[in-house]
């Protein structure tokens, strides 16, 4: 028996995951050393990774679409197919008429690889899939390290961190348990995993995260440890009026400030999911703000959810790319002929009709992927590309560290890394290769100046009653990673975390007369879907949670940009109704 | 004999341990269940590896042996599937879905013990909630926590 060793990429915390190997066959998960940041221990998604070589719907060769089906071919004949088809639309629409996108837990080199084509072919239509939270997260600012959890006498988590990067519980647990004053506050609409851990659990109104780090940043201030004068906006805000709207006490403010100041060491961790933190961008900022005004030793931890978010966003902003969002809106409006998914699946990220009707209208799809997921189904050309566990690559992590790998196998089945798949498409599409001039689209960034502005928008989105019936806010789980669109192909991650399901509380499922199981239909203003009703305590009356993992149930958000061009990371509304027995 | 402890103080439910349990014995389910004690808390359901196995003595093909390690292992080659030992168990951790024709048992990973390594679970388990330990010196540590701790619910205890 042999064990290599890589890094897993399903979330940015670079996780050391092990391979047992006989000969060039991998035969399963294996442990690494109890030594390094995270002594060897694994999420269910590390342990995952194994199943991606093998996996049923694995690309193993290329593939291209002839009489509606997709039939297998050489790469020659692939690769010839796919330039020859980009060539015609090049020729007869312009460069600019082909959309290129790639995701954030593919690697620093690939995301690079696919800025080259871009290029190459000379279209500025190039994005980056990420989650709706990790483009406002990592751009607001540096994150510190995990060595910052540890020995925290006070921990303030903003979201379910147990659930969406479960390998920092120990830590967090840990400083918790070290002493018998610590302290571990969470701030969560829903009474999370994490929260039962907690303190105390500060279960504020969906998308009132902001609020409260206002009004905590007030309170700190006002114990007066770092009177920072650019801080001094705050001092203006009526708090009472921001924890009104949050639905929460003052007392629970003034005992999180006293206990983040009053701690040798603090930490706050922001770790949003898809959709329920209404700006993530202004919650990091007051987040790092908070930190720094509580003084010495006093860390704010921002964990996005892709695995290299950090080196995806570096790499876009530098060759200005466009935003997703942006892409999305310009797919929709038939902006563009052919798209080049690389490595990503855009229909389980930001689901919708519209999307996928604009897929099925292009003239040509082309990918490179790993999995066979929606974008396959419409795709002409399908080319087998290499998970990272097969090619060798490098990301940043959430803190900007570097990590840098070697591949742990070489490429399954016939498969080629991204990397030489791009070179390959380089050279064979006759694009202009200039570099096409700088497209606008990334989403704007909040200066300190219009922190009141955004805190009073945000005020207003979380004290207007919902128009269409609930808020809606999405359930992380430790087994997806994300929109689950390489997770939820698990045969083990969708049994033990099946989807389709809807959190309601107990209040309300009374008045609209359901009982848990019942099958219930939810509808928002963007979609309708049908789902198991899961009565809970957890959530308060007015509240409903879904599996942000299950793309039926992200269809009910909406996925056009918002006035920044952004999508937005608020909660959505939707209203539920029990099915009409037929 | 050393075995598998839960210390619910730490664990988050995650499932990791399920994942492992199931990724490293490729053969059948996992044997690992869930029980839910409150909606948010959930105890990981793992063979206590009894000293007198009430599987064992319900078995009637003597499917079910106890090897040198104490560990009480199922032999798959002689298992037909009748459940009699998910009936027997006082602790219900024999997952009673059946498939075709093997029971899944816990045998504390027996390859692995044999190389010298930890169960998967506990290897996997982020929080370390799960370990491997001496009957013995985990009873030490709960009556010093249960007498440090009087009036709290046994499960619950909270520090």
């Amino acid at each position: 028996m042999d064990v290599k060793e890589t890094y897993c990429l399903l979330c940015p915390l670079g996780c050391k995951i092990g391979f047992r190997t006989k000969g060039s066959a991998v035969t399963g998960p294996e442990f690494c050393s109890k030594e390094g940041q995270f002594g060897g221990r694994v999420c269910p998604r590390g342990l995952y990774a194994t199943e991606l070589l093998n996996h049923p719907q694995r690309v193993a060769v290329p593939q291209i679409r002839r009489d509606g089906r997709l039939w297998d071919a050489s790469w020659d004949d692939a690769v010839a197919e796919l330039s020859s088809r980009l060539n015609e639309i090049i020729r007869t629409s312009g460069p600019q008429s082909v959309a290129i996108v790639t995701d954030s837990t593919r690697c620093t080199e690939e995301v690079q690889a696919v800025g080259r084509l871009a290029r190459a072919i000379g279209t500025s239509a190039v994005a980056c899939v990420s989650e709706p939270q990790d483009w406002p997260l990592v751009t607001s600012g540096e994150s510190a390290d995990v060595t910052a959890l540890e020995e925290a006498g006070c921990t303030i988590v903003l979201g379910d961190v147990f659930m969406t990067h479960p390998v920092l519980a120990h830590r967090i647990i840990d400083a918790k348990y070290a002493a018998r004053g610590n302290s571990l506050f969470v701030v969560d609409p829903r009474r999370s995993n994490t929260a039962w851990f907690a303190s105390e659990h500060v279960q504020n109104s969906p998308g009132s995260e902001a609020l409260i780090l206002a009004a905590l940043l007030k309170a700190v201030r006002a114990l007066g440890k770092n009177d920072s004068a650019a801080d001094a906006w705050i001092d203006s805000v009526d708090d009472g009026a921001l924890l009104q709207a949050a639905g929460i006490s003052g007392d629970s403010v003034a005992k999180m400030a006293s206990a983040f100041v009053g701690a040798a060491k603090s930490v706050i961790v922001v770790a949003p999911s898809a959709r329920g933190m209404t700006d993530v961008a202004l919650v990091a900022g007051l987040a790092r703000l908070v930190a720094s005004a509580a003084g010495e030793q006093k860390n704010c931890v921002l964990l996005p959810s892709g695995g290299n978010a950090r080196g995806a966003v570096k790499v876009a902003t530098e060759e200005s790319w466009l935003s997703l969002p942006a892409l999305v809106a310009g797919l929709q409006a038939g902006k563009y002929k052919a798209l080049l998914s690389v490595g990503t699946d855009m229909t389980s990220a930001c689901p919708s009709a519209e999307l996928t009707a604009a897929l099925a209208g292009l003239d040509m799809v082309g990918t490179v992927s790993v999995l066979r997921g929606a974008t396959e189904n419409e795709a002409a050309v399908v080319l087998a590309g290499a998970s990272w566990l097969e090619s060798d690559g490098s990301a940043s992590l959430f803190d900007g560290s570097l990590k840098i790998w070697d591949a742990a196998v070489s490429p399954s089945w016939g498969t080629r890394t991204v990397c030489d798949v791009i070179s390959l498409l380089e050279r064979s599409v006759d694009g202009t290769k200039e570099p096409p001039g700088s497209a606008p689209g990334q989403p704007s960034l909040p200066g300190v100046g219009s922190f009141p502005e955004r805190l009073e928008a945000v005020r207003t989105a979380v004290s207007t009653p919902v128009s269409q019936g609930m808020a809606v806010i999405c359930l992380p789980a430790s087994g997806h990673s994300g929109s689950g669109s390489v997770t939820g192909q698990m045969s083990w991650a969708s049994e033990m975390f099946p989807g389709g399901f809807v959190e309601i509380s107990q209040v309300d499922a009374e008045a609209g007369g359901i009982s848990d199981g019942d099958t219930v239909v939810v509808a928002s203003e963007s979609a309708e879907v049908e789902a198991v009703a899961k009565l809970t305590d957890r959530l308060k009356s007015g509240v409903i949670g879904v599996p942000e993992y299950d793309v039926n149930m992200r269809a009910l958000f909406s996925w056009i940009p918002t006035g920044d061009g952004s999508f937005s990371t608020g909660p959505g509304a939707a209203r539920v109704t029990g099915k009409q027995k037929s | 004999m050393k075995k598998v402890f839960v210390n619910i103080d730490r664990c988050i439910a995650c499932r990791t341990c399920s994942a492992a349990c199931d990724y490293s014995h490729n053969e059948h389910r996992p044997t690992i269940g869930y029980g839910e004690l409150r909606e948010d808390v959930r105890l990981p359901f793992i063979c206590r590896q009894c000293e007198e196995p009430a599987c064992l003595a319900a078995c009637p093909q003597g499917a079910i042996k106890k090897l040198d390690s104490g560990a009480i292992k199922r032999m798959n080659m002689l298992c037909t599937g009748c459940g009699l030992c998910a009936l027997a168990c006082p602790f219900g951790v024999i997952e009673p879905i059946i498939h075709s024709y093997v029971i899944s048992k816990c045998d504390l990973c027996a390859s692995r013990l044999e190389e010298g390594l930890e169960p998967a679970c506990v290897m996997a388990c982020p929080t370390e909630a799960l370990t491997y330990e001496e009957a013995d010196e985990v009873a030490e540590k709960s009556v010093m926590i249960s007498s440090s701790m009087k009036g709290r619910h046994p499960l619950f205890r909270r520090v």
